[in-house]
This record gives structure tokens, sequence and C-alpha cells, in this order.
């Protein structure tokens, strides 16, 4: 028997931690920068120094998980490799429903994890705030998150039923825009600003913060598809 | 026992754990959108064979694929697989079923031994020795990316993941396109051959393809799909035996000739007539002959000629002829 065929058979893992890590690893790189871009927003007011920086990082991490995490999502999900993952999962001998529940825990995981980590007390400015305060600016995050991420799953998954591409690419694009309305729209309801500082007035979450994280938001998605599609290709 | 029973088909298959029929299809409907692909397609698969499904480009045949595996939901029809239903019993199906796609895609950082213990982790039974016979049998390097590696590669690499769980049925969707004549030949004799030999007369192979040619010698029984139904299905030997072309020679114009002699195909030459024919019995020569022809010669076709000849056959009846 030549050397080639002495694969050394690893055992595999159960298949539910086998597809957490395959779609772990799959969207490795764009769940680093998320990470590391959320887990930034929050430590950087703390600063190098110990001062607090100007800005209010909680809007800014909420539109941080909003942009990218949709991003991971369609990474995971949408990506031509991806569809060897559909295959291998539809053609398995596994119920859909425990593939898809296997396959959001993992997501929501990845998505919620910086987040989670930022609730972790700290020697904030923001400790003055009040646990409420905290609660639903926390409460509004997960709950954005989640919504776009449902927005772009259900996005993808209508584009890959009914075999449209486009509705991948307008999902992705889009899904900013579905966050920022859904921003606004929680502010009119319950009257949530997120901009919020202790004493100050209530005011509208649509800010010039939201504005530049919406712009570059959508710039840096463009690039970041573009870059990955032409990866893609390449390989 | 008495012998009666025995020698009873379906007897033998339940003995066997196998149905007589391991595909079963009836009047199945499946468009995409307003585009219907498949129209009212019957089809029926004995167990133990390798069955053919051929047509042309855009005939329907992998969305008939599609619709056994449960990936594609039909508009109507019913459709059985070892007797169950591939939307009520999903997983029972899929344990029992391989499929390689026609369009083949991995991780691209994936190696190959990742690839395959990642496939395996899905499976409930997964046989190590065949994989590394076949990988070597392949000359797959387990520690190549599947980024590094070529179309015909991957496409091995998928053959190894649809037979290691050693299924009782292998849907094959065009899988020796993009393959070079060398590999394609190591892929029909070596893993379809070995695949069915494993247990002769319980390992069904289902292929859609339109390489016929390729298939020669191993298709025990195929269909002719076109525009979504089924022109023909027939057993290879019968076809062979039924379907031939008939060239006669008269000294002056060809007169008009009965349909049932077969159909003539248009690029005649003067005082001759080529006719194809699906029901060759030696009395149509003799029938020529009292038309006057001078000679009459006749020539077995092979599966890729029937499948042109039926095809360039004007549709004499919407839906099935079977011999």
């Amino acid at each position: 028997m030549s050397a080639v065929s002495n694969i050394a058979h690893r055992k595999p893992h159960p298949w539910w931690m086998e597809l957490a890590l395959v779609d772990f690893r799959h969207a490795f790189w764009p769940w680093v920068v998320y990470m590391t871009a959320v887990m930034s927003l929050w430590l950087l007011p703390l600063g190098p120094l110990g001062a607090p920086l100007d800005i209010d990082a909680w809007p800014w991490i909420a539109a941080t998980v909003g942009l990218v995490g949709p991003a991971i999502v369609a990474r995971v999900f949408c990506s031509d490799s991806a569809s060897s993952t559909m295959a291998t999962l539809l053609t398995s001998p596994r119920s859909r429903s425990s593939v898809w529940f296997v396959r959001t825990g993992s997501l929501a995981l990845m998505l919620f994890l910086p987040v989670l980590l930022c609730a972790v007390p700290l020697p904030h400015p923001w400790t003055s705030w009040t646990h409420t305060d905290q609660f639903l600016m926390a409460a509004a995050v997960v709950t954005l998150t989640a919504l776009a991420w449902c927005y772009a799953t259900v996005g993808v998954l209508l584009a890959i039923l009914l075999k449209r591409p486009l509705l991948v690419w307008t999902a992705i694009l889009i899904s900013p825009l579905i966050v920022l309305l859904l921003f606004v729209l929680v502010d009119a309801i319950i009257g949530l600003d997120l901009a919020l500082k202790p004493g100050d007035q209530l005011k509208s979450p649509v800010n010039a913060e939201f504005w530049f994280v919406l712009v570059f938001g959508a710039i840096a998605y463009i690039i970041a598809w573009r870059l990955w599609l032409r990866l893609e290709v390449r390989s | 026992m008495n012998d009666s029973k025995q020698t009873d088909p379906s007897l033998t298959s339940a003995i066997q754990n196998v149905p007589a029929l391991a595909v079963e299809v009836h009047d199945l409907h499946c468009a995409y959108g307003k585009t219907e692909a498949v129209r009212g397609l019957n089809l029926r698969v004995p167990g133990g064979r390798c069955y053919g499904l051929f047509g042309r480009n855009g005939a329907g045949k992998s969305t008939t694929i599609k619709c056994l595996l449960n990936l594609l939901r039909p508009q109507s029809g019913d459709i059985k697989v070892f007797g169950l239903s591939p939307q009520k019993d999903d997983v029972a199906v899929k344990s029992r079923v391989g499929y390689v796609p026609e369009h083949v895609s991995f991780h691209p950082w994936m190696t190959v031994a990742r690839v395959l213990r990642y496939h395996s982790a899905f499976r409930l039974h997964w046989n190590h020795d065949l994989q590394s016979q076949l990988t070597a049998c392949f000359d797959l390097d387990p520690k190549k990316r599947v980024d590094a590696m070529s179309k015909g590669m991957r496409s091995q690499l998928a053959l190894i993941c649809a037979v290691c769980h050693e299924p009782d049925l292998l849907l094959l969707d065009e899988p020796t396109s993009g393959l070079d004549p060398i590999i394609r030949r190591e892929f029909l004799q070596t893993v379809i051959g070995a695949y069915m030999d494993s247990a002769p007369g319980q390992k069904t192979v289902l292929v859609s393809t339109h390489l016929i040619a390729e298939w020669e010698g191993l298709i025990d029984e195929f269909t002719i799909v076109e525009k979504g139904r089924a022109r023909i299905t027939m057993q290879t030997d019968k076809a062979r035996e039924h379907c031939r072309r008939i060239h006669a020679r008269w000294p002056g114009t060809v007169p008009d000739l009965p349909a049932e002699l077969g159909y003539r195909e248009p690029d005649e030459t003067e005082g001759a007539a080529r006719l194809l024919t699906t029901k060759y019995t030696p009395e149509q020569e003799d029938n020529l002959r009292a038309l006057g022809a001078e000679t009459v010669e006749v020539e077995p076709l092979t599966l890729e000629e029937i499948f042109v000849a039926t095809s360039a056959m004007p549709n004499e009846q919407e839906g099935r002829r079977e011999l």
C-alpha cells in the first residue's frame, strides 16, 4: 500500500461539533475583525493612559454588531464554498431541525460572545449608569443583532431556495439599513436613547455617529465582499 | 418453503432487505418558478442494478435526482426510495443514499483528510479501509488542500465521500463531466464496478449523464428523458437486440415505406434509405426486400446511438414506452 493511502484515521468529533468547528473556521477572519472591533470599542474609552475617550461606545458596539454580524452569517451561509457544507448537511442522514439548531447555536455564540464579554463589569466611566440603563442597552444590542442576523439568514436562505444570488447581495447590503431602521423604530416605540449619558435628555439615536457608522460600514461591507468574492473565485 | 416462493423476486428482495424497486417515481412534476423542469416523469429503478438516466441538457435529470434527495420539493407526484418517502422519511432515506453532485465544491482551506473526516462525522457507518483504498487508487495526497486540487481530483474526492459509507443507492449527477479519459475510466471501472460488486444484487446506481458512451457495459437499464418526461425505458440487452439501424438500397428511387418499418433518417442518398427502429425483427428485412430493396444491411446500435436515434425520432406518443 502506498504511503498516500496511509491516512491517519483520526476519529471525527460528533457531527454537531464538526459542523460548528467548520463554520467557525470558515468565518474565522471576519470573526476576528468583528471581535476586535467590538472589544476595542468597549476598551478604548478606558484609553491607554486610563483617560476615557470622548465616544459613546455602546451605540458604536451596537452598530458594529449590527453591521459586521450579518457579514459573518453571510460568510458562513452564502460563499461558494459554503455550498459544500450545504450539500453535506442536506444530503446527510441528520434531521434538518437538529442541523439548523447547531448552526444557529454556533453562530449565535460567535455573534454574542463579544457582547457578553462587554457585559463583564469593568472600571468604566459608565459604571455610574443604572442597572436598568445597562440592561436596556444590552437588550437592545442583543435584539437588534438577532434581528439583523435573522434578516441576513432569511435573505440568504431565500436566495439559495430561489436560486437568486442577487438576493444574497441585497440581503448583505441592505441589512445595515435595516439595522438602522430598527434602531429608529425601537427608539420611537420605547424611547430608548442609545447615546444616553447619565443626566442627559432623551435624544434621537440618528446622530452623526450613526451616519458615520452607516456610510463607512456600507463601504467596508462592499470592499470586504468584493475581496472575498475575488478570493473565492480565485480558489 | 417451496421453490416457487424462493424464485419470487419480491421475496428474494425482502430476504436481502432490498425492495424490488430502489426508486419509484410516479407522475412527477417539478418547476422552478414558471419553468417546469419535470413534467409527469415516471421512473422505476430496480434494486441491485446500474440504471442510466439519459437526456440532453435541461431534460430534467438533475431536478429528478434532487427530488429523490428531498433537496427540491416537487409540485406533485409520488416518490419512493426503498419504499420510503424522501420527504416524510428524510433521515432514513439519506442514510442509505450516496450522492455525487454535478458541481462539486468543498471548503478551499480543507485538506483531503479533513474533508473525509468532516463527511464521515455525519455518517453512522464509514469504511476506513475503502477510504484508504480509493485515496490510494486516485493518488490523492491526504495533506493536499482543496484549493490546490484540480476539478477532476475534487470529483474523485466527492466520489470517495459518497461511497465510503457504503450506501445502498448511489446517485450520480453527471459525475464524469470535466474528468480526463484516464480518470474517467478509473472512475467507472474501478469505483463503480467495485461498488456494484461489493454486494452483488444489493447495490444500486442511478446515474444521470449525457456522456453515454462511457457507461456502455455498466448500464443494465436506462430511461431517456426528454423535456421532463420519460421518452423511452429499456433494458440494455433488449435495447441492443431491438434497436437497429437498417440500410436498404433500391435500384431506383426509394418507395414509400410503411411507418412500422422504422423512422427514416433524413440525410438519405439517392436510392438508399436508413431506417431506425426500436422494434427490430428479422421480418423487417424480408418486408424491405418485398418492397424491392436490392440490399438490406442491419447494424446494431451503441447506447449513445440509441440515445441519439431515439432523440431524433418523432415522439409518437407523449409518455413512456417500455421494452
